[in-house]
Formats: C-alpha cells, sequence, structure tokens
C-alpha cells in the first residue's frame, strides 16, 4: 500500500517536473519489490513459499524523450501470404513506420525462399522511399525463416553497439521450410541474439504457422509474441508492439536472487531463470514503461520456531537506463514472520501473488500438455492438466482463497478438450500464445 | 540452250559456295555457344569455390578465435570466468569443466540447473565418459565422415593460414590439413560432434598446470546465423546458390528461382574440415549455364545465317533468271521480227505482182481484171489486218487502247462479220457452219474489238486447220453471260500448250507452226481485248478431234427479259 503511495507520488514528480524524466534518473529507474504468497509461515515445519520479484518501470512520461529505436521488419512474402494478407501486412507495416520518429532506425528484410534487404538499416529520414518498398512487396515461394531473422539481426547488428532498443519483428504466416525449422534451434538463434541485446518479437498470421518456434524464439530473445488469425487485426498488433517498442524504460535487466543458507531455491515458476546453489539469475533484455514484469521464485523453508522472522532473500536488480545509457542498480529484500497462529498465516496470505502464481503455473502446465500432445502423448496431457489442476486448488484453498481454486478448475476444462479427438491449429496457437503472454507478462492486445 | 546451261552452270556456282558458307558460320557458332557454356559453368564454379573457402575460413577463425580467449582465461575463479563468458557471448552455448579423477565439474554433471545443461551431459556423455577419444584422428573431420578429401580446394588463403599454425604448433609432425586434428595429445583444440542427427562444436583447452580439461560448446546457430552474408547477394539470373547443411538440405540459397529435388545442380564443393559434410552448390532451375541461353543464341545466329545464305540465293537466281528472261526475250522478238517482215512481206509481194501485171496493160480480158483486183483488195485487208494487230498489240501492251463501249447483240455483229469472211473460208476448202440464234440478249462490247477478236480466232483457224471441213460457230445464252464457240477439225492444241498459246510471242514449236509464217500475236491481243471488256477467252480440246475456242461475254442484266 505505502510503495503504491510512494510511486503515485514519483509519478505526479515525473510528470509535474519541468525537465521530466532526465531529474527522476537521480534515483533508480526501475522499482525492485519482492513479495511472498504468505507473508506469515506457519512454525515447526518445512515448506515451500513463492517469492515474486516484481520489476517496476514508470510510465515514460512524453514521448519525445524516448530512447530512440532500432528496428528490422523482417517480412514473410512466401506464396501463402498473398491476396488479403499481404496487402494488410503491408499496410500495417506502412502504419508502424509512420510512428517511428527521425532518430529511429529502420530496416526491412523480406524473404520467402531467398532472403532480401530491401531497405538496409537507416533513419527513417526518407519515408517515402522506405514506403514505396513496402508497397513493392510481391508474394510468391517457399519461407527461409532461419536466413530471414539472421538477416534481419544482421541489419540490427550494424548499429548494436550505439545506444538504441534493438528489435527484430518477425511476421510470418508459414512454416520455415528452407534453413533450420526446429524449434529448438530458433530458440538457440534466438538467446545468441539476446546476448547481444536483440530480442525478436514474432508475429504468427493465420492457422499455418509453426506455434512452438514463435513462441520459444521470442521467448529465448526476451521479445513478444503475437498470434493473429485475422490479418484485419495487424494494424492493431503493429501498433501494441510498437507501442511497447518505443516505451522501453531500461535494458539488459539482471536480477539476481540470494538466498541465504538454509533456504533452498527449488525452481522458477513460468520464466527461464538460472538456479546456482542459493542464488537465482535472471535475465531480460528490456523493460517496458508503465509495466510490471516478475517472476516467481518457489524457495524451500525450513521449519522454525514461532515468533521468529526469516530473512528469505534479497534481490540485486542491474540494468541499463534507456534515457542516459548509463548502468543503475536497485535492491531489495524480505523476510517472513513465523507465526503458531493458523489465523495469522491465513490472514498473512497474499491473495495477488498467489493469484500470479496460479495464472503462471496454469500457463506452465497448458504448454506441459500441450508438448505432450504434439508428441503424440494425449493420455499424459490430460493427466497433466488434471493433476496440476488439482494441485493448485488444493494449494489456493489452504491459503483460503476459493476464488481462485476455482480459477485453477479452468484447467479440468483444458482436460476435456485435451481429452477429445482433436484440437484445431488454431486452438493451438491460441493456448500457446495465451500462455506465453501470461508468462512473459506481456500486455493484452 | 548452250546459254541456258551457262546459267544454270553459274546458278550451281553460286548454291555450293553459299551452303558451304552458311554451313561454317553454323559450326563456328555451335563452337562459341560450347565456349561460352563452358565460361558460365567455369565461373558459378568461381563463385562457389570463393564461398566455401570463405566459410571455411571464416568458421576456422572463430574456432581460433574462442580457442584463443579461452586459453587466456585467467585460472583463478575459472568456473565463474566460463560462465561470465557464457552469458555474454552470443557464440559460447555452454561451458565446462573436466578433469579425468573428478569428471564434470562444471556442470555439475549430478544436478544439472536446467534443461540446456541436462542436455549438454546427454549429449556428451560419452566423451566426458572416457568412452571417445577427445583427439579427432588427423586428415578424418569427424565420425562417419564419407571420405571426403580434407583439402579439396586449393586456395592460396588457406595456405596462408596453415602457414601461421604450423608456426604456431611447431611440434606438428607433418603439416596437415585440419589444424585441429594436428594438434599434438594435451594441446586442446575443437571436436566436430555428431548427436541425433545434428553438428557441435567443442572447443577445449588442458589445464597447463593439471590433468583439468576446460572449454565450451561453440553456438552453432548463432555461427550459422552469421553466414548468411556469404552467398552471392544477387547471383546473375537462372543461377543459385546454396549452402548445404550435413543433411544435403539446403540451410541458405540466394537466388531469385526455388530448388526442388530434381533441380539441375551445375556443381556442388564441400565447406572443407571446417564444417564437414556441408556443401556450396550451384543450381540451375532454368537449365544448365550456356543451354537456354546457349539454344536463343544459336537460334537467333542460325536465323541470321540462313537468312543471309537466303538473301544471297535469292539475289543470285533474281539476277540469272532476270539474264535468262532477256535472252528468250531477245529471242522471241527477234522470231517475231523476222515472222511478221515474212506476213508483211507475202501479201505485198502478191499486191505489187498484180498490180504490174496491170500495169503493164497486157491483162486485156476484162474478168482477169477483175479478178486481179480482187485479190489486190484481198491481200491489202490482209495487209492491214495484220498491221492493225500490231499496232493494236502496242496499245495494249502500252494500256492506251480505248474501247467505246454500247450494247449489241452479239449474234447481229457475228452474223455481219460471218457473211463478209465467207468467201474466205470457202476459198480454203472451210464449210461455215453457224449457230447463231437472234434476240437472246445483249452484250455491252466495243463492235471493232469483239470483231478483230473473232477474227483472230478464224485467221487462226485458216492457218493451223487448213485440213478441218468445217467451222463451226456458235453462239449461247447463259444466265449470266453469252457464250460464243469456235470449233474446228484440225490438228488441235496439245494439252499442255493451252495456257501458253496466249502468252505473247508465244509459238508451238513444232512442224505445223513453223511452216506457217505468224507473228504469234493473234491470240495473245484477242485474249487481251476481251478481258478489257469483261470477257474471258480460252482454249480447249474438242472431243473427236480439233479445237474449241471459247469466248463468254457478261451479259447485260438491264434488258435481259
Amino acid at each position: 500500500m505505502l510503495k503504491r503511495y510512494f510511486f503515485t507520488i514519483f509519478l505526479m514528480a515525473v510528470v509535474l517536473s519541468p525537465a521530466g524524466f532526465a531529474s527522476a534518473a537521480a534515483g533508480p529507474l526501475i522499482g525492485c519489490g519482492l513479495a511472498l504468497n504468505q507473508e506469515v509461515l506457519s512454525a515447526g515445519a518445512s515448506q515451500s513459499v513463492v517469492i515474486k520479484l516484481s520489476l517496476d518501470a514508470p510510465m515514460m512520461p512524453v514521448a519525445a524523450v524516448r530512447p530512440p529505436v532500432n528496428l528490422a521488419l523482417v517480412f514473410d512474402r512466401s506464396g501463402s501470404m498473398a491476396g488479403r494478407k499481404i496487402e494488410k501486412a503491408r499496410q500495417a507495416a506502412i502504419e508502424a513506420l509512420r510512428r517511428l520518429g527521425s532518430e529511429d532506425l529502420f530496416s526491412l528484410v523480406v524473404y520467402d525462399h531467398q532472403v532480401r534487404t530491401l531497405v538496409s538499416a537507416a533513419s527513417v529520414a526518407d519515408r517515402e522511399w522506405i514506403e514505396g518498398r513496402i508497397r513493392g512487396i510481391q508474394p510468391g515461394g517457399n519461407t527461409a525463416l532461419f536466413g530471414a531473422v539472421s538477416q534481419g539481426a544482421a541489419e540490427v547488428r550494424r548499429h548494436v553497439d550505439r545506444p538504441y532498443v534493438h528489435r527484430v519483428i518477425l511476421l510470418s504466416d508459414g512454416l520455415a521450410n528452407v534453413g533450420p525449422s526446429e524449434p529448438g534451434d530458433l530458440a538457440r538463434l534466438g538467446s545468441a541474439l539476446l546476448k547481444e541485446g536483440i530480442s525478436v518479437t514474432t508475429i504468427g498470421m493465420g492457422t499455418d504457422f509453426n506455434e512452438d518456434l514463435m513462441t520459444r524464439l521470442a521467448a529465448s530473445s526476451d521479445g513478444n509474441h503475437y498470434f493473429v488469425e485475422d490479418s484485419g487485426d495487424l494494424a492493431r498488433i503493429f501498433a501494441a508492439e510498437l507501442g511497447d517498442v518505443l516505451s522501453v524504460a531500461a535494458r539488459r535487466v539482471v536480477v539476481e536472487v540470494e538466498c541465504p543458507s538454509g533456504i533452498k531455491p527449488l525452481r522458477v515458476i513460468g520464466r527461464e531463470g538460472r538456479i546456482r546453489g542459493n542464488r537465482i539469475e535472471i535475465q531480460m533484455n528490456q523493460l517496458y514503461g508503465g509495466q510490471e514484469k516478475f517472476a516467481l521464485i518457489e524457495v524451500a523453508v525450513p521449519a522454525a520456531r514461532a515468533g521468529q522472522t526469516l530473512e528469505l532473500a534479497t534481490a540485486r536488480c542491474s540494468y541499463e537506463n534507456a534515457l542516459t545509457a548509463r548502468v543503475e542498480n536497485s535492491s531489495a529484500r524480505i523476510a517472513a514472520k513465523i507465526s503458531g497462529s493458523r489465523e495469522e498465516v491465513r490472514r498473512g496470505a497474499n491473495k495477488k501473488v498467489q493469484a500470479a502464481v496460479i495464472e503462471n503455473e496454469m500457463a506452465v502446465a497448458r504448454d506441459k500438455a500441450l508438448d505432450l500432445y504434439n508428441a503424440g502423448q494425449q493420455e499424459e496431457a490430460v493427466q497433466t492438466l488434471r493433476e496440476t489442476s488439482v494441485e493448485l486448488k488444493a494449494k489456493s484453498s489452504r491459503l483460503g482463497f476459493d476464488d481462485l481454486a476455482d480459477e485453477a478448475a479452468a484447467l479440468e476444462t483444458d482436460a476435456t478438450e485435451f481429452a477429445e479427438e482433436q484440437i484445431s491449429s488454431s486452438r493451438k496457437k491460441e493456448l500457446r500464445s495465451e500462455s506465453y503472454r501470461v508468462r512473459s507478462q506481456q500486455k493484452a492486445y | 540452250m548452250r546459254r541456258t546451261g551457262v546459267i544454270i552452270a553459274a546458278w550451281v556456282l553460286l548454291l555450293v559456295p553459299t551452303l558451304l558458307i552458311g554451313g561454317m558460320a553454323l559450326r563456328l557458332l555451335q563452337h562459341e555457344r560450347e565456349r561460352l557454356a563452358g565460361t558460365a559453368v567455369a565461373a558459378v564454379g568461381e563463385r562457389v569455390r570463393a564461398v566455401a573457402e570463405s566459410i571455411d575460413l571464416a568458421v576456422a577463425e572463430v574456432k581460433d578465435g574462442l580457442l584463443v580467449t579461452l586459453q587466456s582465461l585467467p585460472r583463478q575463479h575459472l568456473a565463474d570466468q566460463l560462465e561470465a563468458w557464457r552469458l555474454e557471448n552470443p557464440l559460447v552455448r555452454n561451458v565446462f569443466i573436466w578433469s579425468p579423477e573428478q569428471g564434470l565439474t562444471l556442470p555439475d554433471s549430478r544436478q544439472p540447473l536446467n534443461d540446456e545443461e541436462a542436455e549438454f551431459l546427454r549429449r556428451y556423455d560419452s566423451l566426458f565418459g572416457g568412452r571417445r577419444s577427445w583427439q579427432v584422428p588427423s586428415g578424418d573431420p569427424g565420425p562417419g565422415s564419407a571420405g571426403e578429401p580434407a583439402a579439396v580446394l586449393f586456395s592460396a588463403r588457406r595456405q596462408l593460414r596453415e602457414l601461421t599454425q604450423s608456426k604456431l604448433q611447431s611440434q606438428s609432425v607433418a603439416p596437415v590439413a585440419d589444424a585441429e586434428g594436428a594438434a599434438p595429445p594435451g594441446s586442446g583444440g575443437w571436436i566436430p560432434w555428431f548427436w541425433e542427427n545434428r553438428f557441435y562444436l567443442l572447443g577445449w583447452t588442458p589445464s597447463p598446470d593439471s590433468a583439468q580439461r576446460y572449454g565450451i560448446e561453440m553456438e552453432t546457430m548463432a555461427l550459422f546465423s552469421r553466414l548468411t552474408g556469404v552467398l552471392p547477394a544477387e547471383p546473375p539470373a537462372g543461377e543459385v546458390y546454396a549452402l548445404l547443411d550435413g543433411n544435403g538440405d539446403i540451410f541458405l540459397q540466394s537466388g531469385t528461382d526455388m530448388v526442388a529435388a530434381h533441380t539441375p545442380r551445375i556443381l556442388s564443393l564441400p565447406v572443407g574440415p571446417a564444417l564437414p559434410h556441408w556443401q556450396v552448390a550451384a543450381y540451375a532451375p532454368r537449365g544448365l549455364p550456356g543451354q537456354s541461353e546457349g539454344k536463343s543464341f544459336l537460334l537467333l545466329a542460325s536465323l541470321v545465317v540462313a537468312a543471309f545464305v537466303a538473301a544471297i540465293l535469292f539475289g543470285g537466281s533474281l539476277l540469272l533468271w532476270q539474264a535468262w528472261r532477256n535472252l528468250t526475250d531477245a529471242r522471241r522478238k527477234t522470231s517475231f521480227v523476222a515472222n511478221v517482215s515474212h506476213e508483211l512481206k507475202t501479201p505485198l509481194t502478191t499486191i505489187r505482182m498484180y498490180a504490174e501485171l496491170l500495169a503493164e496493160g497486157r491483162i486485156l480480158e476484162e474478168a482477169k481484171r477483175g479478178r486481179y483486183l480482187n485479190v489486190i483488195v484481198e491481200e491489202s485487208q490482209r495487209l492491214s489486218r495484220l498491221v492493225n494487230n500490231v499496232l493494236d498489240f502496242g496499245r495494249l501492251e502500252q494500256g492506251q487502247k480505248t474501247y467505246a463501249l454500247a450494247e449489241f447483240d452479239p449474234a447481229e455483229i457475228l452474223t455481219g462479220l460471218l457473211t463478209s469472211q465467207t468467201m474466205r473460208l470457202e476459198q480454203a476448202g472451210m464449210t461455215l457452219l453457224r449457230r447463231l440464234p437472234a434476240g437472246g440478249g445483249l452484250v455491252r462490247i466495243d463492235r471493232d474489238a469483239f470483231e478483230q477478236a473473232v477474227l483472230n480466232l478464224i485467221d487462226n483457224a485458216l492457218k493451223y486447220a487448213e485440213n478441218s471441213p468445217t467451222l463451226e460457230v456458235e453462239l449461247a445464252w447463259e444466265e449470266q453471260r453469252c457464250r460464243v464457240l469456235v470449233l474446228d477439225r484440225g490438228p488441235g492444241v496439245p494439252v499442255g500448250q493451252c495456257q501458253r498459246i496466249f502468252e505473247k510471242f508465244h509459238r508451238i514449236d513444232d512442224s505445223l507452226t513453223s511452216r506457217k509464217p505468224g507473228s504469234g500475236l493473234g491470240l495473245t491481243i484477242a485474249r487481251q481485248l476481251l478481258r478489257d471488256m469483261g470477257g474471258e477467252l480460252s482454249c480447249r480440246e474438242r472431243s473427236g478431234g480439233g479445237c474449241c475456242f471459247e469466248i463468254l461475254l457478261p451479259r447485260e442484266r438491264k434488258t435481259t427479259r
């Protein structure tokens, strides 16, 4: 509550101050916070607790002071794009281009079986020429997705040393059939690009693309993923993506959570993270203004006596302020109270954190079920969903959140769906993109 | 005849060298086409070679660079150093520290931290478990090698690089193409690793002060991703360059056309030891180079050659034909002049003879004198007909003949004309039979021209059918036209000559005609006159012997009943 209050004051200060954003850079830009799903733990038993690490980036005050963007648009022009799809995609690309300013860089790579750079990375000063190039894109051919992303990345890489927000937007509607096409391969490419500070946002159009490939590429490079069934929605998607890209507040975010000895990190729920002994490392390529990103870490807490206060974790967040290009740090620590009273333990449950846990656990379960289903293990998929549902319901009830337990019951419905003959390609994509959105805290689109 | 022979010989002399030159030109063109195709293939080969070399060198340089960095890492807190490097460098996928006694210490082989580490452990289990040698046998780029020669391509750049390598590794015994393989045991290097049909690269170095080995797994996808620029960006039309991975699938391609399994491959070369089994290939989806362009080139060139040959032959033949025509024309004109002179001379001699007899005044009998005068009149009439014919011919040739067209009943004209000719025919021993139904209709003609045409036909009959007992003239009417037939029982006209007798100066060349003097103009003039008036004259064989001339004239519609 107090934190929110402070945040409001902070925001007001930012908006009201004539110097705007720059003055706010005096303190850390990104708020790093830790919270627990159970603030009070019951005494005398070892148990597992979920720590929510949240990173708050303030809303960008005015568009004029946003960090410049280095954007590569990788445009599928394979034969399947013919007709309305390519028409809408061209329009959406032009609209996206119009939102960029003269300090931004733009490059355009088109691909079918061959990859071609139509516009090399350069300032968007000559808009009309670029728009002409976009309008001239004609469909035809296969899908050389790997080469295209590589080429887009190569364009972005030409200015990778400078303080831009580096982003590749991949638009595809089909299966990669020239070059590497395994989701795993593209994920490796994505994680290599992440190390260079380049994120790949993937936009899957229609129902013929490989959703695993597209989400894993986005996930490994910390980009967004969008599923667009109707090409008419493309303009909206591009606007949403540009909204994110143009509001980047921090780059190269590294969070290290350290637990005191005795507290054992078990896993990171929903996100990629590395647990090394009692340290957890989480990496994000960027944080968008006005958005909270978080990670859920499950830790095992040993039995303790009532009345004790147990240090659970300290978090250190280091990032590059996108505006000043300076490295900044912020930190937080969290402790839990141990109590012998059942009632106190119940009251100490944090519903917001638990809701996030449920949501992420469900997304993870759905992803896992989908993987199993795609591998032909339908029964196991159904089993996973049912078990997770039961488990989550039990946990929520134990914390006294019956409404959350009801939410978790939705997995039962999914299990019924998975048990049926076939899941449509479009439904799979919907599930996958929704899970991805939840797990990466992507904004709703 | 001799002259015609000369002309034919000249034509043959023209034909043979022209065809010879044409043939030789085509042969040369074929050679040129093959040369062009050869050049195209050589150029493609050169490009493929350059691409393969640059990929091989790029990969080798990446390997060298990573290995050098690996070897220069400080030994204190090695695990942390490696970890930091992994987090920072896109080309580093995994890092490891291994010792023969302890096995893997990084990553922890008993407790992998995530899926990636677990995969890594599984992938290299045989290596870290001691079941696989750390040294790559020299000359063999990796397990399952198809025996591709390691140094397939000679390259100055590669040789230069090997030179630096051999200096660095002075203890290396024999210079081998693969620097990694050549490394002496314990000096580290790169291990090409194949796992589940995928290609990985593991670089390692021994610790100088212990039996420990540490190293990295390369992020091959990041490496491949950087290879996108190596293929020619805008290859010539109809050529496609592709980088094929270890499975022979297209990894990257450049060129507008699509490549399928059946697309003709111009050539392919292995990338080299740095990427075992990878190939650079060039395809020709629109046919092998020099084949399609060569085809059109050859076609075009053949057309040009053919056009030249045709032009030479046509021009030459035209000149020869002109010469031949001039020759025959001159011959005909000479015979025409001789014939006409003879024709003119005969009546003139007769007139002169009778006129002299009368002038001497020795013919006293009135009847005899009357007869003589009659002969003179007849002969002068014949003379004037002849002169008329020659004059008409001149006019017709120049298109200056004018006609006074009016409507006539042809029966009436024919009756008048035939009556005046009865005596001539009777003297020649011919009976004139006429079938001229009167009042059958009208035709629009010039009377004099019509009379001359019919007269020429009668003259023709008198001249060439003198043995014929009869001369028949028939008039018949049809719906559209009027038909006049002049029929005799003479020797007739040979079938092949029916058309040619109407050509000017033409005379059937046989004993009959050669005996008879004639200008060869009568029938020509008759046909021309009738045609000018919208009619036609033709000749055909008459059944039972003799010949039949047919005049057709358009019937005048206005007055038909």
